[in-house]
């Protein structure tokens, strides 16, 4: 049976929006009586959510930025330590250092056996996993609240105390090589966007898939992965969340007693910025074809606006787009025989441009010149429509929505100023979401709209069914070519 | 609150969920939507595994047992109205928080129905939304649900009941209460929306069949499975074809409207209201649930077949070619047939033993399974293992142990040895006196990690109801009192023994590339039988007209 997924893509805009939201934020004052350890600087006390516990942001002397939301719902215990450590810092010969490394963390350290960690956190009954993106590397860890101690000595010591040696490392690199069969390599679909995407990033951090190229993967290094945890597992590179039934001094006090002799700066800053000129893909098509029935395309719409606002004024584009007699984009398109999906958003990474992106699914039946048209069609449309107070209560409510389901869980809430603290460096700021619907005018958000989405800039990568484009084994040769 | 027992991959209602209007949060869309523009990949949660080996050291360190005693567990706070019909209300209050959930659980589905009518079955579950309702057609109900914040989900139960789900702000709920009476008494089921409906449906289906991800591998061999355990002309084993097109063809307007009459009636209808709810919203649901007609009661009409033994005990296998795989994926099952229905007792010790043999399903390493299959010999990606009791519900009496594992081409013969050998170990000698420590104290401890909001609750609360059950009031508190009592070991082992020794019916099903040699290879096991090797492409002719025959 398929499920619904017509219905839930068309509300991935408005869903973006929504989990981005907060009614009542304020910076409360720090109070007089809280004891800090030394070297501990609180830096905010807030609450982004009418009605969540309140967050308290604190930094180390060693610089590790630390936010604690104490909350007693539950006896879980939630502890996420985020590193800017994605693929993005990698380089070309060294791809998938930084996935390949997230795996490296749950082996052995220089004060524990192999199979540690896992033993131990099984032990208190708690569930780990962690998560590596283009952007950044995150450990996350649930557990009962009473284990809070043993936990923080875990986690403590593989960020402190990593073992890199083998058979470990070799192992792992196996295991990664696996992986990569599994996810991309046995995947048409996949294995094609990984050469669409050497071909339309080249010369960007952007390039390589997260999990690394072929070459790299197989010929990594012991050494190269010391380095890479030498130069980028520093206490700097880091932001610790914690959320549990804790008293916040108590917590405070025991992040700092095990993480206060984490040493190190991280050594290379801002290395990941693409340098390419965006007008050299701009008007292009970087497509071939696979053995899929399922196509994909997206246009990508390069912008240098790394704004807050932008993530809203996209949703407020989406909602509009959506809001016809005829239903929402992604019906019509259904209806029309355009595309079996479609959606809108902004692309989140770090420090570099972030493209406005417009996706589609199309059946074999279907044609992407007529997809492309009717969309950009339509956005010529929805960019001259006024912004009415009915819009934006609608927004508002969408929101107000959202926000009642974040608010729900302790870890929900927490991974929701996670993402806000590590993107950006404000917990707070999903707060500005209500000001800046309340205040947008049409004119405003037409000029947003001309810009972010000039059709002149725009490029279009695909992977469509066999015969309609190049076979992607053939692409990078001809693309060479050209 | 349920017992102990590890279910395979389903998490209750939500898994068949198939119209929702739902709002996700930033970090689920952030990472779905990148799909062109960057990629995530986790290690933890899909395993390791590779063409390498080598030796672990041993794990010495103990659980760490917590007191959960000193924790405050509320009891499940419910009340019970009983409406006039012979059907219930239960409100399940939470003061904080401002949302409020609706669930309306229709005794009529799947099983009450004859079988033939399975596909239209589940167009009519779908479209009493997607079909448009009252005055609305479905672009007008979706833009009015959407822009009120209304996520409305329809849905057939694990025990094939018809079941929605309707959640708001509280402040909306008059506006919901008015859609959902639409959508249940007024439901229009329009000519076009249905043809939409097809046409995603044809799409859908076209695109499992070229086979390209593991999720879509893996319903192929969800599929062979079921064949080899049960037989091919076993209700499950035509489950993709459902959505094929002589099926669709099926499927008309006139039936729909025939089933949903039959599927909206109050007689036996439970209803739960939670969230921040008062006696004014109790009462608007009870009006709402006197309109719905009382018809004649119904009950199931049948049931699934139940496992049939084969005559011999061998592992028999089917092994599915594709020929652009350069791994393999593989379910290695031992149906019990003749487990029944356990009892609680049974289910905590099943919990344990399969918290020795495959933690957590796999997801934290170090258990027997992950550590042969991973750890040790470095053969598989992401290697779990599950305990089902109740593997062909709602036919209760036969369970399952299910374990998946990866193996690139070249190392089959050595996966399949292993995986087997490590089975027979754990089924003849059963666990130890510390394992049984370990994970009586893991599972307690499992327990003070987990996050409930009211809505967790009420899934739980749910499950109880589809199963006819209400739940025990003293809910975490019993489950943990259970679990510290199990500590004589000679028990636990005794119910593996007795349940192995009932008779199992072990099959292996993998998609994958292995050559011919290995095949003869894999033929020469002995005890293994090899009952089909199948090209991918020839189980895609066959469902693309219909299933078999």
């Amino acid at each position: 049976m398929k499920c619904g997924s017509a219905l839930r893509t068309s509300l991935v805009g408005i869903s973006l929006l929504c989990s981005s939201v907060a009614v009542s934020s304020r910076i409360q004052a720090a109070p007089a009586q809280m004891r800090l350890p030394s070297g501990v600087t609180l830096l905010a006390i807030g609450q982004a959510i009418e009605g969540a516990p309140t967050v308290y942001k604190f930094k180390l002397a060693n610089g590790l930025k630390v936010l604690i939301l104490p909350d007693s719902r539950n006896p879980l215990a939630t502890l996420r330590v985020k590193l800017d450590a994605g693929s993005n810092r990698e380089k070309l010969g060294t791809t998938g250092l930084a996935h390949f490394f997230e795996h490296m963390m749950f082996r052995k350290t220089q004060v524990t056996s192999e199979g540690h960690y896992d033993r131990v956190l099984a032990g208190v009954g708690g569930r780990g996993n962690a998560a590596t993106s283009t952007d950044y590397v995150v450990y996350e860890s649930s557990f009962p609240g009473p284990a809070l101690d043993k936990m923080l000595e875990l986690e403590s010591q593989r960020f402190k105390l990593l073992d890199l040696q083998d058979p470990y490392f070799t192992t792992e690199k196996g295991a990664v090589i696996s992986e990569r069969r599994l996810r991309y390599e046995n995947d048409p679909l996949q294995r094609g966007m990984e050469i669409i995407r050497r071909t339309a990033y080249k010369s960007t951090p952007y390039e390589w898939l997260t999990i690394g190229t072929k070459v790299d993967v197989e010929q990594m290094s012991i050494e190269e992965a010391r380095t890479f945890y030498r130069d980028f597992y520093t206490p700097d590179n880091a932001q610790l969340f914690l959320g549990g039934p804790f008293n916040v001094e108590n917590a405070l006090q025991k992040i700092n007693d095990a993480f206060s002799d984490w040493n190190g700066r991280a050594k290379i800053q801002g290395a990941r910025r693409s340098e390419r000129a965006e007008q050299s893909v701009a008007g292009k098509d970087f497509v071939c074809s696979e053995s899929v029935f399922e196509e994909q395309h997206t246009l990508q719409f390069p912008s240098e606006d790394n704004s807050y606002r932008s993530n809203i004024l996209i949703q407020v584009l989406l909602q509009i787009l959506n809001d016809s007699p005829d239903g929402t984009m992604q019906r019509r398109m259904t209806k029309q025989k355009l595309a079996t999906s479609f959606g809108l958003f902004k692309t989140t990474w770090q420090k570099t441009s972030q493209p406005y992106v417009a996706w589609f699914k199309l059946n074999r039946q279907q044609n992407w010149p007529a997809a492309s048209d009717y969309f950009f069609k339509e956005l010529q449309k929805a960019l001259s429509r006024p912004i009415t107070p009915e819009l934006k209560k609608i927004l508002l409510k969408q929101q107000e929505v959202e926000e009642a389901e974040v608010a729900q869980k302790m870890s929900s809430l927490v991974e929701f100023y996670e993402w806000n603290e590590f993107f950006y460096g404000d917990f707070q700021i999903s707060a500005q979401t209500k000001k800046i619907i309340e205040s947008l005018t049409s004119k405003e958000f037409q000029a947003w709209g001309r810009d972010a989405f000039s059709q002149k800039k725009a490029f279009h990568m695909g992977v469509t069914a066999p015969g309609k484009a190049i076979p992607c084994g053939d692409f990078e040769k001809t693309a060479a070519l050209k | 609150m349920k017992d102990f027992v590890m279910l395979p991959a389903r998490k209750k209602n939500k898994a068949f969920a198939c119209n929702s209007v739902a709002i996700k949060t930033l970090t689920t869309l952030a990472f779905s939507g990148l799909v062109f523009a960057a990629s995530d990949a986790s290690a933890q949660d899909s395993g390791a595994g590779g063409a390498l080996t080598n030796q672990r050291p041993v794990v010495v360190s103990k659980p760490v047992p917590l007191n959960w005693r000193s924790i405050n567990w509320p009891s499940l706070n419910y009340a019970r109205t009983p409406v006039v019909g012979g059907a219930a209300l239960y409100s399940i209050y939470a003061e904080t928080g401002k949302k409020i959930r609706l669930d309306l659980l229709f005794e009529t589905g799947v099983y009450s129905l004859p079988r033939a009518l399975r596909t239209n079955l589940a167009a009519t579950i779908d479209m009493f939304l997607l079909g448009g309702a009252g005055a609305r057609n479905y672009e007008e109900l979706q833009k009015f649900l959407a822009d009120n914040g209304i996520q409305v989900s329809t849905t057939t139960t694990q025990l094939g009941q018809f079941h929605i789900s309707i959640e708001m702000l509280s402040t909306d709920f008059p506006l919901a209460m008015a859609a959902l009476e639409d959508m249940l008494l007024r439901p229009r089921f329009d000519r076009d929306a249905l043809e939409i409906w097809k046409m995603e449906q044809a799409d859908a289906f076209q695109g499992l069949l070229d086979g390209g991800n593991s999720r879509k591998q893996g319903r192929f061999v969800e599929q062979e499975a079921i064949r080899l355990a049960f037989g091919s002309q076993h209700y499950f084993a035509h489950s993709l074809a459902r959505m094929s097109k002589p099926e669709l063809e099926k499927v008309s307007q006139d039936k729909l409207r025939q089933i949903a009459g039959l599927l909206v009636n109050r007689a036996g209808l439970n209803v739960v209201l939670s969230g921040n709810i008062n006696s004014k919203l109790e009462q608007s649901v009870v009006q709402l649930m006197k309109k719905i007609p009382r018809l004649t009661p119904v009950t199931y009409a049948w049931l699934p077949e139940r496992v049939q033994r084969p005559e011999n005990n061998k592992l028999r296998m089917t092994i599915i070619r594709k020929a652009d795989l350069s791994q393999a994926t593989l379910t290695l099952r031992y149906y019990l047939p003749n487990i029944g229905k356990m009892n609680r007792i049974e289910r905590t010790r099943m919990t344990l033993l399969r918290e020795v043999f495959s933690a957590s399903g796999g997801v934290i390493g170090n258990d027997r399974f992950s550590k042969a299959m991973r750890a040790d010999s470095g053969i598989s990606y992401g290697p779990h293992a599950s305990f089902d009791p109740e593997s062909i519900e709602p036919n209760t009496n036969t369970g399952s142990w299910r374990l998946n594992f990866q193996s690139p081409n070249e190392r089959l013969i050595e996966a399949v040895k292993l995986a087997t050998k490590t089975w027979d170990s754990f089924t003849s000698k059963g666990i130890t006196q510390e394992e049984l420590e370990n994970a009586r104290i893991s599972r307690i401890n499992t327990t003070l990690a987990t996050e409930q909001t009211v809505f967790d609750k009420v899934d739980d609360f749910l499950e109880d109801l589809e199963a006819r059950v209400l739940p025990n009031p003293l809910g975490v508190e019993g489950s943990l009192v259970r679990l510290e009592q199990e500590k004589d070991l000679s028990a636990v082992n005794q119910l593996l023994f007795s349940q192995i020794n009932a008779g199992t019916v072990p099959i292996l099903v993998m998609i994958g590339n292995p050559s011919e040699a290995t095949i003869t290879e894999l033929r020469a096991i002995p005890g293994v039988e090899i009952s089909k090797v199948v090209a991918f492409e020839d189980l895609v002719k066959e469902l693309i007209e219909g299933g078999p025959k």
